[in-house]
């Protein structure tokens, strides 16, 4: 089939079962109408040109052959509506049936949470010791069932990766579901999709849809604790983290630092984005961001850190160690 | 018939004229004088000029060597009772785990919130040094780790717990277990007993170790009476 539509985000260019349910609807949908459309203004064309060039015609009451032919076409006409609006209908319900049940096969749960303004991901395991929490880059094997829990940390969100699935709201004090299985290996965006504050429109994530054999290696990573800081600038660079701000927000497993106020920062070095998926993952950039969030993006529950030079060094050392 | 007539008419024009003009003032007079909010994306950054150094890990009871310094630095930064700063307090409230302690406000290791005691004094800047010093008896001291701005949306929260704060600032919804403001009565004596209460000096508690020591008499009073 060809793909109008291609991209990273694009609901036409589908990488997995759901995504593909959800295409075929909207071709089913946007087929019909289109037709309708091009039909109904030809129509409408025709029939405002004839009526120039024709003689005023009968009224309907006074020809009675003419009364019964339009009285079928009109029926005809909604006869028409009614089947193709019932065909949409049943498109509809079909596949969001589809929708609502999980795949066979393996099911990995992954807790989604939604904060402002950025993305938590959980991967739960039978231990809880052996649980992955990471932020902003999702992690996703191919073609093995996720079912995702999706809970918000303040208001509400919506979870959209539109080249995967259909959008979830998350809400504070409830939980949701969504499955997504997800077959073509590669790199898709995701975006939250419902109003929630300044920031809403940077809240971004990074999709990673890797063949299981990477996943699980991926996965082995990320359970591994925070590198230990082996040259004296990020031994330096840890004290910073540990004696400052940073401390009092994020974690990273190893260490002192185990508060759950903003992203886990225990292999922050290993993803490719930075502040919900607003900057790449350079040292320029997390300096920028460290040093000053509310320039990047005002409004964001990250406090300014104006350090002194030779600690954003060192902390920048640091930082980029934890691979 | 007569209010028919022309002269009438004119009247009542020359009213409903009047009317809309009225209105109109009325409308320019309430969108022009409705103050709004403004946000400060860049505030103060710290209670403390940056360290020379980086400091310890360990969050210290009562004051400590770096606390010293944010006594030097003062008090930066601007305590204000808007929706905005009790909103973001009660989050950080929350994030920050001063629930561990003080649970939703009730207390529990540490000190009652919601009631009218105060062992280390109410005002805005007595309860910033609070947070940013620390006090005897388990109050860490949050010095460097808290912007300051942080600290003053967390007093106007700790103040709104025991009806400090005027009601219409404070937040409508609460996700957490529910903290409501006293009740009427409470509120009115919290206020009765609190105004007359000297600000108290950190200085004259440092040597007690037992808490009650600090409370007013009228407050203990107060609890006996029915």
């Amino acid at each position: 089939m060809i793909r109008v539509l291609p991209g990273p985000q694009s609901p036409l260019d589908p990488a997995g079962i759901q995504a593909l349910r959800i295409e075929h609807v909207w071709w089913l949908f946007f087929g019909i109408t289109a037709v309708v459309y091009v039909v109904v203004v030809a129509i409408m064309l025709v029939a405002a040109i004839r009526r120039r060039n024709a003689p005023e015609p009968l009224r309907p009451e006074e020809d009675p052959e003419r009364e019964r032919r339009l009285i079928r076409i009109v029926a005809a006409a909604l006869g028409v509506t009614v089947v193709l609006l019932l065909v949409m209908l049943v498109g509809d319900f079909t596949a969001r049936r589809s929708l609502r049940s999980l795949e066979p096969g393996d099911p990995l749960e992954i807790q989604v949470t939604g904060h402002q303004w950025w993305w938590e991901f959980q991967y739960q395991d039978p231990i809880p010791s052996n649980n992955v929490t990471t932020a902003t880059e999702l992690h996703l094997p191919a073609g093995r069932p996720v079912e995702f829990v999706l809970r918000s940390a303040d208001v509400i969100h919506s979870f959209w990766v539109p080249n995967l699935a259909g959008k979830k709201d998350l809400f504070p004090g409830r939980l949701t579901r969504l499955f997504v299985r997800a077959d073509r290996v590669g790199a898709y965006t995701g975006q939250c999709a419902e109003f929630c504050g300044n920031q809403h429109a940077s809240m971004r994530f990074q999709v990673i849809v890797d063949p299981p054999q990477r996943f699980q290696q991926w996965l082995a990573a990320q359970r591994a604790p925070a590198a230990a800081p082996v040259t004296a600038e990020q031994r330096r660079g840890q004290e910073v983290f540990l004696g400052t701000t940073c401390v009092m927000c994020h974690t990273v497993q190893g260490t002192p630092a185990r508060s759950h106020v903003g992203p886990d920062l225990t292999h922050v070095a290993s993803r490719q984005w930075i502040a919900s998926g607003f900057l790449p993952n350079t040292r320029a950039h997390l300096a920028e961001w460290v040093a000053d969030p509310q320039r990047i993006r005002p409004g964001v529950r990250m406090p300014l850190h104006p350090l002194p030079p030779q600690d954003l060094r060192a902390l920048l050392e640091y930082l980029e160690s934890l691979r | 018939m007569s209010s028919h007539s022309p002269e009438h008419r004119g009247l009542r024009r020359l009213g409903a004229v009047v009317l809309v003009l009225a209105l109109a003032v009325l409308i320019v007079i309430g969108v022009t004088s409705y103050a709004r909010e403004t946000r400060d994306f860049h505030p103060q950054a710290f209670a403390a000029a940056p360290a020379a150094g980086p400091r310890g890990g360990a969050l210290h009871a009562g004051p400590s060597p770096e606390s010293t310094q944010v006594e030097s630095a003062g008090r930066p930064g601007e305590y204000k009772e808007t929706a905005q700063a009790l909103y973001e307090g009660q989050q950080l409230f929350q994030s920050m785990n001063c629930a561990g302690c003080h649970s939703d406000g009730g207390g529990g290791m540490g000190a009652d919130l919601m009631d009218a005691r105060w062992f280390y004094g109410h005002e805005p800047r007595q309860i910033f040094d609070t947070i940013v010093q620390g006090r005897q008896n388990g109050m860490p001291s949050f010095g460097g780790r808290i912007p300051a701005y942080q600290v003053w949306e967390l007093v106007a929260y700790v103040r709104s717990l025991s009806g400090l704060v005027s009601p219409d600032v404070s937040s409508g919804r609460n996700d957490h277990m529910e903290v409501m403001p006293p009740p009427m009565s409470l509120r009115m004596k919290s206020r009765l007993m609190v105004k007359p209460l000297p600000p108290v000096d950190s200085a004259a508690v440092k040597g007690t170790t037992v808490p009650g020591v600090a409370i007013h008499p009228d407050s203990t009073g107060a609890k006996g009476a029915p």
